[in-house]
């Protein structure tokens, strides 16, 4: 267990205890800052809140159960080791019940001493790693906790692209339309990158007013605005040693942007309404549906920022350019859901994979995933058929094919193809599967025309 | 290498890097092998100097211990003691305020180390030697600027116990040894002046 980088906060009023306390930690990797007494201590955290504190019990003025139960009001998750001298082991124990993470008695045996600052460090790097987790957790109960399905030639190439730059620490920019897996794609470059175990810190940058974004960024300190009750880390804290994904990052204001840039550059911040220098160090992958080049010509989005933040691009292209997805992602859901639900579904009729197929999906892969649930919610018998899937009629004028003839279903699609290939037959007939001439005929015989 | 006398044709050589001060009665052969492998493995030039008494101030009675934290003061003050790095030795017991016992005790890139073979010697002549030598080494190590490596048999390694500096190699790892060489360099640039990093304050640090 390394103990490089925590922040140690020596409280002793015998200089020489300090001093050699404070050498031997410092020598140990700690980074140590002293207080002669209780207020001293006190000071020394309105600079900067310490990952673990040593605190000698008797001090003349403030003791060091007082300041114990002080330090735990300001922030009560901190580690605090109380030091006794032979004689006040019940003040040790009382100190315990207060909140106290240990005691050692001085002078202290080194082996103890070593013992007792590698469990506490132990414990700080496991508290941090658990609030992390939970943060993924509740993202990935968000999300559903879904991979990546795809099959289409231009999903495979995007893959490639994640393999070949998650090794890098790079920053990235995801561009795609809502729904298409940005985040995913962003988890995927995450887990094969650098930093598989560091924490993957996701953040929506459109849901929030600009001083919440600022407070969900940056954090804050106690008391920085209305209703800030307390300490609060903020998002480029928590992704310290991984990764942090900012979606609809065309929604950030110019003048967090600066700061954000600032970040970037300097790697270190300050939390709102605070004056401690917090360093960090994270990948930065950055999503948007937008054209982070027409905000640029609208000044809505600075350049320098815009540079920043692409240096690779990935673009996910929507579902209805890769219908061949469509499928897969159908069986997908459809088996997820089925286990979820405890229903034993086997499929979906193929008139039912016609309709997913004729749709435009304008919600992408997010409303698809939404259908099947739906769909295997309501169903009755062992396939998904078109009855299931009628309720998508109500939800979009562009999906009413549930109650099509195969004829009406045929002019539908072929329609769709030809519209998503810009009227092009020979591209269109290479996406339906037949020949040119083929669809000539159809074309002909349905009396399609072109814009 | 034998002690030296500061005579005048003396001064007139390269000064040493490494001054070894035997504090009280101690075998010459552990001076001669710590002085030995300074220069063979750190390739400081180290000379032994006379012995000296150590200090009485130091002394903890109800300890019945030398205070080691006192012991660098002192040997901080001695005028005589002129070279960059100063290692004393003793056959006492040492303690700190905050220790009951340390086999050693060093300013953190400062100037003075000193290093106890009192609870080193457990066993053979020599296995107490090879103790003292790695003791020795790591507390220059700390003189040098450098803090406890995470590596496992680096001899920079946070020593809790006798067992565990028994399995250390002779031998510090790729980085220690990187970093040592450039403060060593650092320290011939600039003659006999500071060793340490360029804005450290000399305090005293650690034990082990």
């Amino acid at each position: 267990m390394t103990a490089l980088g925590f922040w140690t906060l020596v409280v002793d009023d015998e200089e020489a205890i300090r001093e050699s306390l404070s050498a031997w930690l410092t020598k140990d990797g700690y980074r140590v800052v002293m207080a002669a007494s209780g207020p001293d201590a006190l000071t020394a955290m309105e600079q900067r809140l310490f990952d673990i504190y040593l605190v000698d019990v008797k001090m003349p003025g403030m003791d060091g159960i007082e300041l114990l139960t002080r330090i735990k009001e300001r922030q009560p998750d901190a580690i605090i080791i109380i030091i006794t001298a032979h004689g006040t082991i019940q003040t040790a124990v009382d100190a315990m019940k207060r909140g106290a993470s240990d005691y050692i008695c001085k002078p202290f045996d080194p082996e103890a001493l070593s013992l007792i600052m590698e469990r506490v460090a132990a414990t700080k790097a496991l508290r941090d790693e658990n609030i992390s987790l939970r943060e993924q957790l509740m993202e990935r109960v968000d999300l559903g906790g879904d991979g990546i399905v795809a099959q289409s030639d231009a999903m495979q190439g995007v893959f490639t692209t994640i393999e070949d730059v998650a090794p890098a620490a790079s920053a990235v920019l995801i561009r795609g339309e809502t729904g298409v897996g940005k985040e995913l794609v962003a988890r995927a470059i995450h887990t094969a990158g650098l930093r598989p175990y560091g924490p993957f810190v996701a953040l929506n940058c459109g849901a929030h007013t600009e001083t919440l974004l600022e407070s969900e960024l940056f954090g804050h300190e106690k008391g920085a605005f209305t209703g800030a009750a307390k300490v609060r880390r903020g998002r480029l804290e928590m992704a310290n040693g991984g990764t942090l994904f900012l979606d609809e990052i065309g929604d950030i204001p110019p003048k967090m942007q600066v700061s954000l840039l600032r970040v970037l550059e300097e790697k270190e911040f300050q939390r709102m309404g605070g004056n401690q220098v917090i360093e960090t160090d994270f990948r930065l992958i950055s999503a948007t549906h937008r054209d982070l080049t027409q905000l640029i010509r609208e000044g809505r989005f600075r350049e320098d920022f815009f540079y920043r933040i692409n240096v690779i691009r990935i673009d996910i292209p929507p579902l209805r350019d890769r219908l061949e997805d469509v499928a897969p992602l159908a069986d997908y859901f459809l088996e997820r859901y089925s286990r979820e639900t405890g229903k034993r579904i086997l499929g979906l009729t193929q008139r039912a994979l016609g309709m997913l197929m004729a749709y435009h999906w304008p919600g992408n892969v997010r409303e698809l995933r939404n259908v099947m649930e739906r769909a295997v919610v309501l169903a009755r018998g062992q396939m998904i058929g078109a009855e299931e899937l009628a309720f998508v009629n109500t939800q979009s004028d562009e999906c009413r094919l549930g109650t099509l003839t195969l004829q009406e279903s045929e002019i539908s699609h072929i329609r769709n193809a030809l519209e998503t290939c810009g009227w092009n037959i020979s591209h269109a007939a290479k996406q339906l599967d037949i020949d040119r001439s083929t669809l000539t005929r159809k074309i002909k015989r349905y009396q399609l025309k072109g814009p | 290498m034998p002690p030296t006398a500061p005579t005048d044709a003396l001064r007139a050589e390269p000064r040493p890097l490494t001054e070894l001060v035997p504090l009280g009665a101690i075998n010459q052969l552990a001076a001669d092998v710590v002085a030995g492998n300074l220069q063979a493995i750190l390739e400081l030039t180290t000379d032994i100097l006379p012995p000296q008494s150590l200090p009485q101030e130091a002394f903890m009675s109800a300890r019945r211990q030398y205070d080691a934290v006192k012991i660098i003061n002192h040997l901080s003050a001695v005028p005589s003691i002129r070279a960059p790095i100063c290692l004393g030795l003793t056959s006492c017991d040492m303690g700190t305020p905050i220790l009951t016992y340390v086999y050693g005790e060093s300013q953190l890139g400062g100037r003075v180390a000193v290093v106890s073979f009192y609870r080193l010697t457990t066993a053979g002549r020599e296995m107490t030697l090879a103790r003292l030598t790695k003791l020795s080494l790591h507390e220059v190590g700390h003189v040098l600027g450098l803090g406890h490596c995470w590596e496992h048999s680096c001899l920079m390694r946070s020593i809790r116990n006798i067992d565990q500096l028994d399995k250390l190699d002779l031998a510090f790892c790729e980085t220690c040894s990187f970093e040592i060489n450039r403060r060593i360099r650092q320290m011939r640039a600039k003659g006999a002046g500071s060793v340490g990093p360029p804005d450290a304050t000399p305090t005293i640090t650690g034990t082990d």
